[in-house]
């Protein structure tokens, strides 16, 4: 397990950030996901010892947080979101610090920062000053500071921020290697659900503080409920007023698409059925499979009811 | 010929032990200012041409007599350089020290040493000795590189029986010096993410605190105002230390420094505990 929480609770203030969360994390690359505010950035900042909780318990790789913090940051690596360098230093330089600061020797430490710049694609540009890179090679930078003391998990926040689209792609394949060919435990914090759904194995959704749904991301896709797109012409009030009476699930996506959960015990020519009762007619019908869109729109739009 | 794996490797050998880390921030920090050209000619430079023409007046003096103004290299002589050198230390803290929490925290660097395994103390002790080694480099070294040469020059004179304490005086003067200086420039960094209101601030309190106080005396006439400059705590203390004549009380200005240190110390720490506030 490389994550226990237990009845957590962090605010700032009057702001309930993390509302009494109880989870165990044991996958080997877990994503969290949530809107913005929802409380990702404050989970991996006490997990980390930066925040204290007001109340609750967590544990990295079976370490209080509290009372073996120091233990606990030798063993993890950080990408913070946003900027993160020290001015005046090259880029080999500054990762090498960031090894020394763990504890490696100098020597090695400079070793080791070329190999891990080499990792992360960044070849001559890696003795430029940090000051004068772009957003992507920073992002490139703030991995490789984070993998220098080779940590046995990695948190990574909102990874792919400020990455044009060849650099995102780069960014996300490196994670999926790290977690997969490299054996480093990933927890990612995104509001991207395609990054999470790329390059994560399960996923955590928060919203506002709160744990909404955990799991295996295939799982979750995979789950009882059949996923039906459907575009009707007609009263489509009164076409999901019917929905709701039977407490079917559904939401408009694009171009006026509905795309309803049906019950294992209702078939889809239900949808027939309340079509001809209410004179509507149905344009369009496909069953399709759940993505982690659906199951991220079904998770907080059951917890905003 | 085998392609020699240049990707991530897993990295097997032992971490040193914790330690001695802040002295990796420290190497940096000096590292990253002293690389500044100008910084070395016109900040470190004259500093160090004083200490040599500190010890060319050692020479003479004990070697042709009388040729200076100086009688003899007494407590005073030692006093009056360190006086000289307050000047190069405040154009350090404003060149060498504005900028090494200021820049931190401009830069979000924070979270990148605070998730690696530091303690707020080894971060502050990295960055208290990166501006404490530039400024006992003019102040405790050349005094102590002067007492010694005076010492060795003057043989067989009753310097060192006599005025051993001057070695002491040396020592404790340069910290009741560096050390004040260093956290209120630490402190002032520590307030903004600019480093430039940082040094403005701290030229401010150099330069304002004496006009004040010299003012408000003038003024209304009240002698406890005199407490109010820096420089003239520092000055109190000094020529205590040096044992030399002060027709003020010099325990106030002792007190007072000793509250700076305290104050600053806390304001720092209180700063860098402020990275717990996610934006």
């Amino acid at each position: 397990m490389i994550v226990q929480l237990n009845n957590l609770s962090v605010s700032y203030g009057e702001i309930l950030a993390l509302d009494d969360i109880s989870l165990e994390i044991s996958g080997n690359s877990v994503g969290l996901l949530g809107p913005n505010g929802a409380g990702k950035t404050t989970l991996i900042r006490t997990l980390l010892g930066f925040l204290k909780p007001d109340s609750g318990s967590s544990a990295v790789l079976g370490m209080d947080v509290i009372i073996r913090q120091m233990e606990i940051r030798q063993m993890v690596g950080y990408m913070p979101e946003g900027e993160c360098y020290v001015p005046g230093m090259t880029a080999v330089r500054y990762v090498a610090y960031a090894g020394q600061l763990c504890g490696m020797p100098y020597r090695d430490a400079m070793q080791r920062a070329h190999e891990v710049l080499q990792y992360v694609g960044m070849d001559e540009e890696r003795y430029r000053m940090v000051e004068t890179y772009s957003a992507g090679m920073k992002q490139r930078i703030k991995l490789a500071q984070a993998l220098v003391h080779d940590p046995e998990l990695l948190f990574l926040d909102e990874p792919t921020s400020g990455m044009d689209p060849a650099g995102r792609q780069d960014m996300l394949d490196l994670i999926l290697d790290i977690s997969t060919a490299k054996d480093i435990k990933t927890i990612v914090s995104s509001h991207l659900l395609p990054d999470i759904e790329y390059a994560c194995q399960d996923v955590i959704v928060l919203d506002r503080g709160r744990l909404l749904i955990q799991g295996n991301i295939e799982e979750l896709k995979d789950s009882s409920h059949s996923l039906f797109e459907l575009k009707v012409k007609g009263d489509l009030e009164l076409f999901t007023s019917r929905l709701d009476n039977m407490k079917i699930e559904w939401r408009i996506g694009n171009n006026n698409i509905l795309k309803v959960s049906l019950p294992e015990n209702i078939k889809p020519k239900f949808f027939f059925q309340i079509a001809r009762e209410d004179d509507i007619q149905i344009r369009h019908l496909v069953a399709t499979q759940n993505t982690l869109e659906d199951v991220f729109a079904q998770a907080v739009g059951d917890s905003d009811l | 010929m085998p392609i020699h794996d240049q990707s991530y490797k897993h990295w097997e050998k032992k971490f040193k032990p914790h330690t001695f880390r802040w002295w990796v921030i420290t190497k940096e920090g000096l590292r990253i200012i002293l690389r500044r050209k100008l910084f070395l000619l016109f900040i470190l430079g004259p500093p160090a041409i004083l200490m040599f023409v500190y010890g060319a007046m050692i020479y003479g003096i004990n070697i042709y007599g009388k040729l200076f103004d100086f009688d003899i290299v007494n407590s005073n002589f030692f006093f009056v350089f360190f006086t000289n050198q307050n000047f190069f230390i405040s154009l350090i803290c404003v060149f060498g020290g504005s900028g090494l929490i200021a820049d931190d925290m401009k830069n979000n660097a924070l979270q990148m040493y605070f998730s690696k395994p530091l303690t707020r103390w080894d971060y502050l002790l990295g960055k208290f000795a990166t501006i404490m080694v530039m400024m006992l480099f003019i102040t405790l070294v050349p005094g102590i590189l002067l007492f010694v040469e005076n010492a060795l020059i003057s043989e067989g004179s009753t310097f060192i029986k006599e005025q051993y304490w001057l070695l002491g005086s040396i020592i404790l003067y340069s910290l009741v010096i560096t050390v004040p200086t260093g956290l209120l420039i630490l402190a002032l960094s520590s307030i903004s993410k600019n480093s430039r209101y940082a040094a403005i601030s701290f030229i401010a309190i150099l330069i304002g605190t004496p006009i004040f106080s010299e003012t408000t005396r003038n003024i209304f006439d009240i002698g406890a105002a005199r407490y109010i400059s820096y420089w003239t705590n520092l000055f109190a203390v000094g020529r205590k230390l040096f044992r030399l004549s002060l027709n003020y009380q010099w325990e106030w200005s002792a007190i007072i420094i000793i509250s700076l240190v305290i104050f600053c110390f806390c304001l720092v720490y209180r700063r860098i505990n402020g990275i717990d506030i996610v934006k």
